[in-house]
């Protein structure tokens, strides 16, 4: 049993080797059905948010306005596709983007000693954010030459976005009371899915019959409900332009 | 205290087999398991104790940790010795016992008993820190530790545990075998909840919760605001005011949400006028350096409240009682809290400055006529002698030339006067102006119905005092001030050793009425008027009804600066004893030292004075 399987990897491995060696830079008459990518790249700086929470302090109500920025960062990417035709293709996508954010935070903390004399702090936090996309793509080849291919895709993308947000803030404070410090802010990561959509480009050179090297374009997007605090929720913007450069595969 | 007494005669029968640990079994008597208290103040328990504490602390189940001197009863000492189980210490397990030289005086504590468990713990204090500060997401406080010790339970069960407590004030115990947070506590013990007030009005309660109840005690001021109801009963009252309160003579509320008016508004305005002195002059508490304040709200003082100094009072630090209107009213508007508290400033600032409080002195006023009429009949001063229709005891009025001698109280009614200034200043500094409830204005007690107002610092003669006959304006000026007939106690007219007030009151020497149901000490609030007025008159200007003279004033924006004039004049500058007049000179020279001579401030002042004749 062991030695039969072992034979069996030693005769792929040659036949891939052969494959390597023999086929030349072109296409050949066997047309390959699968497609793989791997690309690292970059997105967009996804659009900031305005996020309030309200909590309970000293018999009132604590108002926690937010401002969440967020910077362009890394992204890397993985496909593939299957062919159903000559030129049209199904495949998948999985793209993964993580970059830290900054929020100015204003918090209105009510007065320990009297009503509707909040004291106005001002702090900020890093918040981390990471989106995972999962897309789903009918692709459209067209040949651009020997060796040039562009595809165009577009499809549904399913979103999940952990972000972390402000939940509440410490703060320092002395009789009278009149004032407060910002302290720092307290931080809970929430998690939330939503379906999108994507749209791009593929643009891949085949120095090889299997191996490439390729770019892609992509805008990929979609609105998830974060649920910011207890009562409310904020519309969260995910997704972006995302651009990737990395190999190509064809089998 | 009996059932107290109890216990610790089972543990000394208990004792008796078992000397290596605290008594295994008290559940006949002891009302929480494994608990035991003791309370021997009595010879024969003394003696038990004496013997209990003695073996516990051979057996190092007891170990002292604390002794320092009696601070309040000179050659008396406290000993507090710690319990421990096997070198861990027993939360909540101690004794106390004071000592007179080599006797024991009394003894006191709690004990937990029936401690069976392994003292050897699987985590390491550090470890115990990590699940605390990954828990509270917070660090330790600097410098501290996780501590082993054995924690109780109130079902009796024992768990060796870690306690940590946090940068945010939060206690952890941590199961020390296990990781377990077992319980977590806040060791900010302020609770802020809210109140309605006589007028409807909702306001925050600082507050302290105690044996799952809620207290107005507000530890959150730098100094201790404690606020006391005798439910309406005199004895209470005479107690806390000198012999100390306890904790049963606290108001308590079980959901925080306060209802009781009295204790709301009582509670709250000292709380707002502690915030107004602080605020505008620095000054902290009852004496400037954040010593406590009480208040004892008395539903059996009818239509009055009153300071009282120490050593009266809780903790021997004076007090203010407020009392009900006829009809049910709590007399504890802001500006009357204001005016009782004004009255401990100034009794603190004169007693860190003279040793004694703003005096009650007479000073002579202008002669009267030679005789009065009442009813219809004419009373000559060298003739006509008064009786006291107690004693029967025919005293003659003191005469000069054959008129009446006249005086009255100045040091009484300053005092009066700047307590009305700053319990209104306490007003305009939280409320807005206007009239009506809950507005500030420049009346005292018009917050509280069927009460107010008593009397007004813009247009004093607005308000009428009530006497034998008719009705007397309050003074808007020195020279309508009540001036009273003196009688002559001991001594002769031309050598009167012991005088006393008579009830008969004269105004620029025309005799205008008896009060026979009082003098108001010589008028002390009657002729309060003069000095407020002088005060509305510097901040708002206007013309004096009595002298013609208007004053511009700063303006009501400017209000702090004439507070401040006043403030400092009073705590910083009068001396025990002072008349009108030197009251008037050292008024003018605060708003000099503060803003110079030829300031608005200091001629607003100076015209004001002028204008009230002053």
């Amino acid at each position: 049993m062991s030695s039969s399987l072992i034979g069996t990897r030693a005769a792929l491995r040659t036949v891939i080797a052969g494959l390597l060696i023999a086929t030349p830079a072109v296409a050949s008459a066997q047309t390959p059905r699968i497609s793989v990518s791997v690309n690292g790249g970059w997105q967009a700086a996804p659009d900031g948010l305005d996020a309030t929470t309200n909590l309970q302090l000293n018999r009132e109500t604590e108002e926690i306005a937010a401002r969440y920025d967020f910077k362009s960062g890394p992204l890397f990417d993985i496909g593939g596709a299957w062919r159903l035709t000559r030129h049209l293709w199904a495949g998948v996508a999985i793209s993964r983007f993580s970059k830290p954010g900054e929020s100015s935070i204003t918090a209105k903390l009510p007065h320990p000693l009297q009503f509707n004399q909040p004291r106005t702090v001002e702090g900020s936090a890093g918040l981390g954010r990471r989106e995972t996309a999962g897309h789903i793509q009918a692709l459209w080849d067209v040949p651009l030459g020997e060796a040039l291919t562009v595809r165009v895709f577009g499809g549904p993308s399913i979103f999940s976005l952990r972000q972390d947000v402000v939940s509440d803030v410490e703060f320092s404070e002395t009789y009278p009371f009149d004032a407060a410090t910002f302290t720092r802010a307290k931080t809970s990561a929430v998690t939330q899915s939503k379906l999108g959509f994507n749209v791009g480009a593929d643009l891949a050179y085949y120095f090889h019959r299997m191996f490439g090297v390729g770019f892609l374009a992509r805008y990929a997007s979609a609105s998830v409900d974060l649920h910011v605090n207890t009562t409310g929720t904020v519309s969260a913007k995910t997704g972006g332009f995302q651009l990737g450069a990395g190999v190509r595969l064809l089998f | 205290m009996r059932w107290l007494r109890c216990t610790l005669a089972a543990a000394l029968c208990l004792l008796a087999i078992q000397t290596r640990t605290v008594a295994q079994n008290t559940a006949l008597q002891t009302p929480t398991p494994n608990r035991l208290s003791i309370a021997a103040d009595l010879p024969a328990e003394i003696s038990g104790a004496t013997t209990l504490v003695a073996q516990l602390t051979q057996a190092r189940e007891l170990v002292v940790s604390d002794v320092h001197d009696d601070t309040f009863v000179a050659g008396r000492r406290f000993e507090t010795l710690r319990q421990f189980y096997r070198g861990v210490p027993v939360e909540g397990g101690s004794v106390t016992r004071q000592m007179a030289g080599a006797v024991t005086i009394s003894i006191f504590g709690e004990l937990l008993t029936g401690i069976d468990i392994d003292t050897a713990p699987a985590l390491l204090p550090v470890d115990a820190a990590r699940i605390t500060e990954r828990i509270a997401r917070r660090d330790l406080i600097a410098g501290t530790q996780a501590v082993l010790l054995i924690m109780p339970s109130v079902t009796g069960r024992f768990v060796l545990a870690y306690r940590a407590t946090t940068q945010d004030q939060m206690t952890y115990y941590v199961d020390a075998n296990t990781g377990e947070v077992l319980r977590q506590q806040s060791e900010r013990q302020d609770e802020v909840g809210v109140g309605t007030g006589a007028l409807g009005d909702q306001k925050k309660m600082i507050t302290t919760s105690a044996a799952g109840a809620y207290r107005p005690v507000d530890r959150l001021r730098p100094g201790t605001i404690a606020t006391y109801d005798t439910r309406g009963s005199e004895a209470a009252l005479d107690r806390i005011l000198n012999a100390g309160a306890t904790d049963s003579d606290f108001p308590v509320d079980a959901d925080n949400i306060w209802t009781d008016a009295r204790v709301v508004d009582a509670h709250v305005n000292v709380g707002y006028t502690y915030d107004y002195f602080f605020k505008r002059f620095q000054w902290s508490g009852g004496d400037g350096n954040g010593r406590a304040l009480f208040a004892v709200v008395h539903r059996g003082l009818i239509n009055n409240a009153f300071f009282i100094s120490p050593p009266s009072g809780p903790e021997r630090g004076g007090a203010v009682v407020f009392g009900d209107t006829g009809g049910g009213v709590p007399v504890t508007s802001l500006d009357v809290v204001g005016h009782e508290l004004m009255h401990g400033v100034t009794d603190a600032s004169l007693r860190r400055r003279t040793g004694a409080g703003l005096g009650s002195g007479l000073f002579l006023e202008a002669p009267g006529t030679t005789s009065f009429t009442f009813n219809g009949t004419v009373f000559p001063c060298d003739t006509t002698v008064l009786v006291n229709s107690i004693t029967g005891a025919r005293v003659p009025f003191w005469c000069n030339g054959g008129r009446f001698v006249t005086a009255s109280n100045h040091p009484g009614a300053l005092n009066e006067g700047f307590s009305d200034i700053f319990g209104t200043s306490a007003e305009f500094f939280f409320q807005q102006p206007g009239n009506g409830p809950l507005r500030a204005d420049y009346v005292e007690g018009e917050d509280v119905l069927g009460f107010g107002p008593i009397r007004s610092m813009n247009a004093p003669g607005s308000i009428a005092i009530a006497a034998d006959a008719g009705a007397v304006p309050y003074p808007d000026n020195k020279t309508r001030t009540l001036n009273f007939a003196l009688v002559i106690i001991s001594g002769t007219q031309t050598n009167p050793t012991v005088i006393d007030i008579a009830p008969l009151a004269f105004v620029g020497g025309t005799p205008v009425t008896l009060f026979s149901r009082g003098t108001d000490s010589a008028g002390v609030h009657w002729n309060s008027t003069v000095i407020s007025h002088a005060f509305y008159l510097a901040i708002e200007g206007g013309r004096n009804a009595t002298s013609g003279i208007t004053v511009t004033g700063v303006g009501a924006q400017n209000r702090e600066q004439i507070e401040r004039v006043f403030f400092r004049a009073m705590t910083q500058l009068m001396p025990n004893n002072p008349s009108f007049s030197t009251a008037a000179a050292l008024i003018r020279q605060s708003a000099i030292d503060l803003y110079g001579a030829s300031s608005a401030v200091s001629q607003a002042v100076n015209q004001a004075l002028i204008a009230v004749g002053l």
